[in-house]
């Protein structure tokens, strides 16, 4: 036992490197996220099964739940309205733990166990990758709510259709809002490491540089990261007029509050919505998350008809306050009623045909994919205002006046 | 802006540094290969978050709390599982505790589920300003409960009998239950000691780092890699290791970025390996 070598170490180091990997993957393979019960096969009896995919546990939760609810809310109505091909609709929820690889399982499940013809979902960006690939191969159409990532829409598949704005709306937005401005010229982008992330990135330095802006640093962090603070001084010494923040729940909140804690100013803290639209933000970031701007895609003002009344409902019945996530997942389930309908059949592909010549109005606007299954949908920028986030451009959708950032000292 | 980064890695390695410090009794003192280190610092997180949200424990106080449950659950896991294979090879070691590791992780799983679960302080996010550094009161307060702890564990394996009892298992357990040592009883005290540290390391994790069940696996690597930094065996060296880790990482976080704070910590320990193979403290034991 004593004489111990450097080369048994490095072994058992080694093994002990291996180990941690193997932990990620089987430490979590214990829960079973699928709720409801199965109906054998989907298409048949009177009731009619759809599979959806999204985060309900992981780094991604509140974005799962938020989904959750958006789906619920529209199955209670559709189904209160007589459902889908006068079937009642189930939905069978599949957890994919934030995690891409379980994402592409749960599309095997989906096909093995539900005989799924449609996808719903799943949540983040690096799930929806591989779900779509995964869908590809079955050719089985997958509605995609909330992945902005450009990248989805790019893989050659003819079987996604995509509702929501894509990371370079966010990036254009962002850039449009602060030409309006004018007074900011150098950036500063902060993201997170994965594909949402890193197509922020990218979109963002495409517009910067269309619009003249000076990207004076760009710094990636993973969000299992202890501590930000050494980045965000990095950030700090550039003295950028705009961040730019493309980042998911918690390390949102922590770059914010790191952010006051270092006194890291800037004329405009601003995101690719995620984190800083979701709802629990500005009670999570507190004074912190005051000011910052977010891209996003909806927000209950909207002129939509619907909107208000969606809002409403998300509330009274789960008493939360509804993002746009929460509206993606509703206005998806309604996409999927009404290819079903067109297509008059449960099956995948002539719902892929029904989708791609889709053409309607729902509570988040009028939906309508082009030839890679993407639905052009106008973006909003909010900004949180006394803990409420306000919508403060385009000035045809604004609720409320931009108002400019304070540097932290001046702040109470 | 040099000196504040060092200030900040001081402080984040000194929460690296009580990681390691648990694993350096079981590990490099008892030999024992436990691969569930950074499980019971999840453990130790979860603690300090129930008592948070159940009763309002301030989680400086409740490190208290996770020092007498981990210590209990260390020798609870010793005496039925560990025990019996404590004279086997290293890979039995590794195998039984990375099995207990996964079931602490599934555990953590069904109680809590996977949800990224964080305390919020009313003082996690303030900053002591002294001649224009700037010092985070939550850190302050963990660097200075870790170096309490680390004295008072170096204190009670120098100074005290069960200590010198622990020590001379280490270096010849026949020999020490020749001269009248309970080995049995003194190894499980020691395990218990060290999976008591790692619950307060998860204590002092809390109120600056989120906790979910795999949130371990993270602190299992890190933890072997402070205790062979620092030299097997010794609990000095480990504390030295998990400060020059912390240094090292927000060094390379502020001049490089963030992306190269593991980078080049890997490379840091690769070449403390190379050239002093027994670690930064240790004596050679080729």
């Amino acid at each position: 036992m004593r004489n111990r070598r450097p080369t048994r170490l490095l072994a058992t180091l080694t093994l002990a490197g291996l180990f941690a990997l193997a932990g990620c993957g089987t430490g979590n393979s214990g829960a079973q996220g699928a709720s409801g019960n199965s109906g054998g096969g989907s298409g048949s009896g009177d009731t009619l099964t759809l599979g959806v995919i999204t985060s309900i546990t992981g780094a991604d939760s509140e974005f799962g739940k938020a989904q959750k609810e958006g789906y619920e809310v529209a199955l209670d109505e559709i189904n209160a309205a007589g459902g889908i091909l006068g079937k009642k609709v189930q939905l069978v929820y599949l957890d994919d733990k934030s995690s891409a690889q379980e994402a592409a399982k749960d599309v095997d499940q989906l096909v093995s166990q539900y005989h799924a013809q449609l996808i719903l979902g799943p949540y983040s960006s690096g799930s929806a990758l591989a779900v779509v690939k995964k869908a590809d191969t079955y050719k089985i159409p997958d509605i995609v709510p909330t992945a902005t990532a450009a990248n989805v829409t790019q893989t050659g598949s003819k079987y996604v259709f995509r509702l929501c704005a894509t990371s370079d709306d966010y990036a254009k937005a962002i850039c449009d809002l602060l030409k309006q401005q004018g007074d900011a010229k150098t950036m500063a982008i902060v993201h997170e490491d994965q594909n949402f992330g890193t197509s922020a990135e990218k979109a963002m330095l495409k517009y910067a540089q269309q619009y003249g802006f000076q990207v004076v640093d760009d710094e990636s962090y993973s969000t299992k990261d202890l501590d930000y603070k050494a980045m965000l001084q990095r950030v700090k010494q550039k003295h950028p007029d705009v961040i730019y923040f493309a980042s998911y729940s918690k390390d949102a909140v922590a770059l914010m509050k790191q952010a006051q804690e270092i006194d890291l100013d800037a004329k405009y803290f601003t995101a690719a919505g995620t984190g800083f639209s979701v709802a629990t933000f500005p009670q999570d970031a507190g004074k912190a998350a005051e000011y910052t701007l977010a891209a996003g895609q909806w927000d209950p003002s909207a002129k939509w008809q619907g909107s208000k009344e969606f809002y409403d409902k998300v509330h009274q019945k789960f008493g939360d306050y509804p993002s746009y996530h929460d509206m993606e997942a509703y206005a998806a389930l309604y996409v999927a009623k009404a290819a079903i309908e067109k297509a008059g059949a449960y099956d995948a592909q002539k719902i892929r045909d029904a989708l791609a010549n889709l053409q309607m109005d729902t509570a988040f606007g009028p939906i309508k994919f082009d030839s890679t299954g993407q639905n052009a949908h106008p973006v909003i920028v909010t900004q949180v205002q006394n803990g409420k986030f306000v919508t403060v451009y385009p000035p045809d959708a604004a609720s409320g006046k931009l108002l400019p950032t304070p540097p932290w000292s001046q702040r109470k | 802006m040099f000196l504040q980064t060092i200030i900040n890695g001081l402080l984040l390695g000194a929460l690296y540094a009580i990681v390691g410090m648990g694993l350096s009794i079981v590990f490099g003192t008892m030999r024992i290969v436990n691969f569930a280190h950074g499980q019971f610092v999840m453990v130790g997180m979860y603690i300090t978050y129930t008592l948070f949200t159940v009763f309002g424990l301030d989680p400086y106080v409740s490190a208290i709390a996770s020092f007498i449950l981990c210590f209990l659950l260390g020798m609870a896991v010793y005496r039925l599982a560990i025990h019996r294979i404590v004279r086997q090879s290293d890979m039995n070691h590794i195998l039984l505790t990375a099995g207990v590791g996964l079931m602490l992780t599934n555990l953590a799983q069904m109680v809590y589920n996977t949800n990224q679960l964080t305390i919020n302080l009313s003082y996690s996010h303030h900053d002591l300003v002294i001649g224009g550094l700037r010092i985070n009161i939550a850190y302050l307060i963990s660097f200075v409960i870790a170096s309490v702890v680390a004295a008072l564990l170096f204190w009670f394996i120098m100074k005290t009998e069960t200590g010198r009892a622990i020590r001379a298992i280490s270096q010849n357990d026949a020999a020490a239950a020749l001269s009248g040592i309970h080995v049995t009883r003194t190894t499980m005290l020691a395990f218990g000691l060290g999976i008591a540290v790692a619950g307060v390391a998860g204590t002092l994790l809390l109120p600056i780092h989120y906790v979910d069940p795999s949130v371990g696996d993270a602190f299992s690597l890190l933890a072997f890699i402070i205790v062979v930094l620092g030299g097997m065996g010794s609990i000095l060296g480990s504390a030295v290791g998990g400060l020059l880790i912390g240094v090292i990482a927000q060094l390379a976080s502020y001049y490089l970025g963030q992306s190269y704070s593991d980078v080049l910590t890997y490379i840091v320990f690769l070449l403390v390996l190379l050239f002093k193979p027994s670690g930064l403290l240790g004596r050679s034991r080729v």
